[in-house]
């Protein structure tokens, strides 16, 4: 499968293991991603503007479009935006036409909106695939599945999973050899979204999750966004918390654990 | 050129003036903490040891980061690199060089003649291809500046005035009458001859052509060989020259009355003053503090600030970077988060633009507009660290960025995401009350704010209050929130939008959609918080204008 890879704007410096480690699996999986100089997926812009964002992903498609490829994005957020913008430049003839008037000034055309596909369901579309690579190689470990919301949420444009009792991420942990475990904050935010702007609330909010998590019995969050991930990472508290890893890097490690 | 050499000396001692200024100035100015003249002097170490860095050689040599922008950006910074220091090499500093090699200087002698050609067609080639990126490119078209054009028409004045003060001579009788009188000795058919050879091999324009016939010629060559060929390569070696002397060739005598080669000759001067002069001013600079930028990297493109040793060099490192920019514009083309320069026109957002800014900031030189838009143009980078990676004099932006945004953040200009959970209820309440409608909101295609169906349906059941994560998370909602998601729909469809955008909900929304999600009416509250703070951003933006 080919794809156009959309590792958005905080893998580069932010988040280069994830991006790379996320590489790797596709790799793994026999999946062809194409590198693209996309810019921003429009998420940090939203705040500013919702033409200036719908602009920014709206670019992105054209890019893809002109390739001919769909997206395939490691980021929440990133997903997200992607599909909300696609549904509002449905939705908002207004939106649209401006929008293909900006385009076509660049010399992009927009034909069709390509799909938008977040790693996990990549991963999840290879599910035998993973069990075959993984093995046990994680042993039943005890992960906490952290979905984030932009993925999940709003539900009639991110087109994601079941936005209140989504499965796809325990999936994939499964065939990966993980023991998920039921936790109850596993669909609520991380908190990132305040950080450098309410450190408390970011704190309060990322704590109760880590947590949540530890209670539950688990040793590892595993999350499937470069904010997420940032925003575990960066918690660091006296108590012993689960430590935070990309879908991809727990993936990798029950591959080599198996081999 | 006499006017030229009287003013040389005092021209340079102003340049290294005010590149002193510069200096000092950057030593006052401030990106970080480092404030002490002490941190500042125990970097000196350190800076001089850059300069020995060889991968920074290599950069500079080879121009291996203009590789990021294509084979074609590559080519022509090559050109001009090449052409210019080819100049000084061959042509302004022509007689050290000739001795250092033990040859013979003449500036109208092979291979001195010839090469000062190839290098002033390298500069003007490279300059015209700059010149074509600058005028064809519109994002990069929008972005020049003045200063811009100003270095451009300076060096390829530099290089034209000499081409055409060149060619004007050539084509010049008075100067071969100059010439003959005082180092040629022969009798009118002998110097009919010489004549004859200076129309054919040295572009000459005589008010009457002279005989050209084989024989003659023949005749006038033995003499040319004798006299003139130890210091006069045949025009043709000065091939850019000749070529522009055999097009002018008509006006020649409309030329020789005016005395061109001489107005020509000064203003090549001039242009080679004003160059020197304007050295210390902007981008004029670079050619200095590029190349000392280039060795501070030591060839690392990515960006890594922290390994620089102590914090008086880090600032250093900065400081040299933000000297670097040449204004190329590269990494405004592929700055991730351009759209938000095409569709709201805040200029700092593209990372050649802040840079300047950011110049101007780090010495308190900023306010009002300005301020408000470096600050906007901070908080929207996304920190892809793509403008770092591309830019051809190795600056760390990424660093810039970084440390720039921590310390507006700190100073509460980030904008009203970063300053508005921090204000007491009070505060916020005036904070953007009574602001006027703004053009963007009037012109937005999705209004939810002004439209009273958007939340119609709100029967005030209190479900988006209840799952919101930020109302379960705040120690104090009374105090930290002012409002809850539920009240603040309430507000609007009172119509008290100002009451709503001074809320401390809007403000400490985390985006995470549950209100919306949840809402059994399905009133779009998240998409109305973000609408909130779109307007707010809005107002604040054109309030200034």
């Amino acid at each position: 499968m080919q794809f156009a890879w959309f590792p958005g704007c905080k893998i580069a410096y932010h988040q280069p293991q994830y991006g790379r480690d996320a590489l790797d699996v596709c790799a793994a999986l026999g999946l062809e991603p194409a590198s693209m100089e996309f810019n921003c997926c429009g998420w940090p812009l939203r705040q500013e503007s919702l033409r200036t964002s719908a602009l920014a992903a709206a670019r992105n498609f054209a890019l893809a479009n002109a390739a001919g490829l769909d997206i395939v994005t490691p980021c929440k957020c990133c997903y997200g935006n992607l599909k909300v913008m696609a549904h509002k430049l449905q939705t908002l003839p207004e939106l649209r036409t401006t929008i293909d008037a900006h385009l076509q000034s660049e010399g992009l055309s927009l034909a069709e909106i390509p799909r938008v596909l977040h790693l996990l369901t990549v991963m999840d579309q290879n599910l035998d695939k993973l069990r075959e690579l993984a093995g046990n190689g994680l042993g039943g470990s005890p992960v906490a599945a952290s979905y984030g919301c932009h993925a999940l949420r709003p539900s009639e444009a991110t087109d994601f999973d079941d936005p209140l009792a989504p499965t796809v991420f325990e999936r994939v942990l499964k065939a990966l050899g993980a023991e998920p475990v039921p936790w109850q904050l596993r669909v609520e935010c991380c908190g990132h979204f305040m950080r450098d702007r309410n450190d408390a609330m970011a704190d309060s909010i990322g704590l109760s999750k880590l947590r949540d998590a530890a209670g539950a019995g688990a040793e590892t969050v595993a999350t499937a966004c470069t904010y997420c991930q940032m925003q575990f990472e960066g918690l660091t508290g006296d108590e012993e918390l689960p430590a935070a890893e990309t879908v991809a890097s727990v993936a990798l490690r029950a591959m080599r654990r198996k081999s | 050129m006499d006017l030229f050499y009287a003013a040389l000396l005092p021209v340079l001692t102003l340049a290294v003036l005010g590149l002193a200024f510069r200096a000092a100035r950057a030593m006052r100015s401030r990106l970080d903490g480092v404030t002490g003249l002490k941190d500042r002097l125990k970097a000196l170490p350190g800076i001089a040891a850059t300069l020995l860095s060889p991968k920074g050689w290599f950069d500079i040599l080879t121009l291996r980061r203009s590789l990021g922008g294509g084979p074609w950006r590559w080519m022509t910074a090559a050109l001009i690199h090449a052409g210019f220091i080819g100049l000084l090499v061959v042509h302004a500093f022509g007689p050290w060089t000739a001795d250092l090699f033990d040859l013979y200087y003449e500036a109208t002698l092979d291979p001195f003649y010839f090469l000062r050609d190839l290098f002033g067609f390298m500069l003007c080639l490279g300059l015209l291809m700059v010149i074509c990126r600058r005028l064809f490119m519109p994002r990069l078209r929008r972005i020049t500046r003045p200063m811009d054009w100003a270095l451009l028409i300076i060096v390829a004045g530099i290089g034209l005035s000499g081409v055409f003060w060149q060619a004007a001579k050539s084509v010049s009788p008075a100067a071969f009458e100059r010439m003959t009188e005082e180092y040629f000795y022969g009798g009118e058919e002998e110097v009919a001859a010489l004549k004859a050879v200076w129309t054919v091999d040295y572009d000459v324009v005589f008010p009457r052509r002279p005989d050209t016939s084989p024989e003659t010629l023949e005749f006038g060559r033995e003499l040319n060989a004798d006299s003139c060929s130890s210091c006069h390569a045949p025009a043709s070696s000065a091939f850019m020259s000749s070529a522009v002397a055999k097009v002018i060739s008509p006006a020649a005598p409309a030329l020789e009355r005016i005395d061109a080669a001489a107005a020509l000759g000064t203003l090549h001067g001039l242009f080679i003053l004003a160059g020197i002069l304007l050295l210390p001013i902007g981008k004029f600079a670079h050619v200095l503090t590029t190349p000392l930028n280039l060795l501070r990297r030591r060839g690392r493109s990515s960006s890594e600030a922290a390994r620089e040793r102590s914090s008086g060099e880090m600032e250093a490192a900065r400081q040299e970077g933000l000297a670097a920019c040449t204004h190329c514009g590269e990494c405004s083309l592929r700055c991730s988060v351009a759209p938000a320069y095409d569709v709201l026109g805040i200029r700092p957002v593209l990372p050649s633009e802040k840079i300047g800014e950011l110049g101007a900031y780090a010495s308190g030189r900023l306010s009002g507009k300005r301020l408000d838009d470096f600050g906007s143009g901070s908080r929207i980078c996304s920190q892809c660290g793509r403008c770092t990676d591309v830019c051809p004099s190795g600056i760390d932006l990424q660093d810039l960025w970084l440390s720039s945004l921590k310390r507006l953040k700190e100073e509460k200009l980030a904008g009203p995401q970063y300053y508005m959970p921090g204000k007491s209820p009070s505060q916020r309440m005036t904070a953007l009350r009574g602001l006027a409608e703004s053009r963007a909101e009037r012109a937005r295609a999705e209004k939810l704010v002004a439209r009273k169906e958007s939340y119609l349906g709100c029967v005030q059941c209190t479900t988006c209050t209840s799952v919101c994560t930020v109302v379960n998370a705040s120690a104090n909602p009374a105090r930290e929130l002012d409002f809850t998601p539920q009240q603040v729909m309430n507000l609007l469809r009172m119509g008290l939008v100002d009451h709503a955008l001074g809320a401390g909900m809007t403000w400490n929304c985390v985006t995470c959609y549950k209100c919306q999600e949840h809402c059994p009416q399905g009133v779009p509250v998240a998409d109305v918080l973000f609408e909130l703070r779109n307007i707010a951003n809005a107002r604040l933006r054109e309030g200034e204008d």
